[in-house]
């Protein structure tokens, strides 16, 4: 008895172990591919030119510029709208009980993108921008929930009324900057990080590291609601006003990235799923987890978008759609025995 | 600990499922709550662990648990739901640990770990550990729940149909696990079933609950009888006596409805 006591005991730690490991493995390949990404592009680096200018600049002045101003913004700006958007993927999962929820399949990216092209079209500055996003990233959580006040709702039924409200808000927002005469409409419908520059960058960290802490704290609660509501309150958690805090949060943070990319779908769909099956139900590793796999996924498209057809750049959703979408459709094949 | 039910009434959009409830559960006792489909025995259950707000009061030791804080509650209180969600990947240990959620903060401590590894070796479940909760049978589940309810290490025992998924075998496994713990810890359980000879056997006592309204209230012998599953059942049934350990014990066969 003794020994098999052992056993479970040593399984345990070894697990623990690895999912520690799959952490740090995600944070080094993510800090190898940063820097590998710098001298990619349609201006020409070499990796000593790179590396001159980050640790004695001023010598090429060409040379810095490209890597101060073009590319180094542009590489942060995806890792940290990576995360970002991964993890609020990985909160509305885990808050709604849904593996297919995410800001993109709720609508609320969508809603958001349209809000802050109209205060965009207003002229309002970046601040007033970013409220004017999350008014309507919120709009759509409360249709949501009013919906499921009066009717109900199975996860299903949640996923076909977010999808119908992203199409709603997209079509929108197109006929916005068809009419308002934006010529980054287009762009900014399928996401991109064209425009990254070092003010989006910090105003992006500055949301994270609001957000980032405080849903970290909420991740005990969501362990406790993977069972359901009645096993979640049945251990003292008050599971209303946890779902509204993470979710208003995870809207906060996508509505501050979509004002500077636009909609970029599916990352935050496919990061959470896949740190979901690496690191099971403990969101303490899940969160980061998630968001580690976000911002890896978001650069490698991101370098992708901006080399392959050189010197042209391909919006990065797009990018990230032709791969989200084979992806969604095997999870849709494999799941098909769950119901 | 003692728990008291008095005059506990509810209702779901002004249609009555509790009708001033009346009774208690002693320390060390185990009291099943039997009746039909939608007599209230699920939402008896959720009123006393004010996860819905009834009218009436609720007891234990004397202490109103509308004085309780919803925490210090998860200590005394350990909940089996009917069932689970189980959409998201979560492995076996997770799921008992969240029963832990009550005593720890953000992190878990090492006391916590033992008592989820103690709790899943009392229930058999050592090996699946580190099995992903999705992949198991219904009854294994059912399991899952207990042990998450047991690892609250709690006074109180409420149980939603714990034993309505299980096989025959594990019925009295699961059954004579909780009379063990009861015994042991001296904590009180109150289970809604829905087997009537099973918790015959079982208990100490039972409610019969009709429409939301105490039908009955005592030991199995004066409680199941021909006269009383008619009228609450609509059932035409047998009534024998069993000879237990712990002396005679109805045993029902049913019948016909009526």
């Amino acid at each position: 008895m003794n020994e098999i006591k052992g056993d479970v005991e040593k399984r345990y730690e070894r697990y623990t172990a690895r999912k520690f490991g799959i952490l740090f493995f995600l944070l080094a390949s993510l800090i190898v591919l940063a820097i590998l990404s710098i001298p990619l592009g349609a201006a020409a680096l070499s990796i000593r030119d790179v590396i001159y200018s980050i640790f004695f600049k001023g010598l090429n002045l060409h040379a810095d510029i490209i890597v101060w101003q073009l590319r180094l913004p542009r590489i942060l700006m995806a890792i940290v709208c990576g995360m970002g958007l991964a993890l609020s993927g990985a909160v509305m999962q885990g808050v709604l009980h849904n593996p297919l929820a995410s800001p993109f399949t709720l609508g609320v990216s969508s809603a958001s993108a349209f809000g802050g092209m109209l205060a965009m079209l207003f002229g309002v500055g970046m601040g007033l921008n970013i409220g004017v996003a999350f008014l309507f990233g919120m709009l759509v959580l409360l249709l949501m929930y009013w919906i499921s006040r009066r009717r109900g709702m199975t996860p299903e039924t949640m996923i076909l009324c977010g999808v119908c409200l992203m199409y709603l808000f997209l079509m929108l927002a197109s006929l916005l900057s068809g009419l308002g005469g934006l010529t980054s409409g287009v762009l900014f419908l399928t996401g991109n990080l064209v425009s990254s520059n070092w003010e989006s960058v910090i105003i992006t960290v500055l949301f994270l590291a609001i957000t980032f802490p405080l849903l970290i704290w909420y991740a005990r609660d969501l362990n406790a609601m993977v069972l359901g509501d009645d096993a979640a309150m049945s251990v003292g958690i008050n599971v209303r006003k946890t779902r509204i805090i993470c979710m208003v949060l995870a809207t906060l943070m996508v509505s501050a990235i979509v004002c500077f990319t636009g909609v970029i779908g599916f990352v935050c769909l496919i990061s959470p799923f896949i740190a979901r099956m690496v690191m099971g139900n403990d969101h303490r590793f899940i969160f980061p987890c998630s968001a580690l796999i976000g911002s890896l996924l978001l650069l490698g498209t991101d370098t992708i978008a901006r080399t392959v057809i050189q010197p042209i750049e391909i919006p990065v959703g797009m990018i990230m759609t032709i791969i989200g979408v084979p992806f969604i459709l095997y999870l849709a094949l494999k799941r098909g025995a769950y119901e | 600990m003692r728990l008291e039910i008095r005059e506990l009434s509810f209702s779901y959009n002004s249609r009555d499922v509790l009708k001033k409830v009346n009774f208690e559960v002693n320390s060390g006792e185990i009291v099943s709550i039997l009746g039909p489909n939608g007599s209230g025995k699920t939402t008896l259950l959720k009123c006393i662990n004010r996860m819905l707000k009834p009218d009436g009061n609720i007891f234990i030791d004397g202490k109103n648990v509308n004085d309780i804080k919803q925490k210090d509650l998860a200590r005394l209180f350990g909940y089996v739901p009917q069932r689970a969600l189980n959409v998201l990947p979560c492995s076996i240990f997770d799921a008992v640990m969240i029963g832990r959620r009550p005593y720890i903060g953000w992190g878990s401590g090492k006391r916590d770990k033992e008592v989820v590894f103690k709790v899943l070796k009392l229930m058999g479940m050592e090996d699946m550990a580190l099995r992903p909760f999705d992949g198991i049978s219904g009854g294994e589940m059912q399991k899952v729940l207990i042990a998450k309810a047991l690892a609250q290490e709690p006074k109180i025992l409420l149980m939603d149909e714990p034993t309505s998924n299980l096989d025959l075998r594990h019925q009295l496994d699961v059954l004579r696990i909780i009379g063990e713990i009861v015994e042991e810890k001296n904590v009180s359980a109150l289970i809604a079933m829905h087997d009537l000879n099973l918790a015959s056997r079982f208990s100490d006592r039972i409610v019969l609950l009709k429409k939301g309204e105490v039908y009955d209230d005592g030991d199995p012998r004066s409680v199941i009888t021909q006269e009383s599953i008619r009228s609450v059942y609509g059932v035409e049934a047998i009534v024998e006596e069993d000879n237990d350990n712990n002396g005679k014990k109805p045993h029902v066969i049913p019948l016909r409805a009526i």
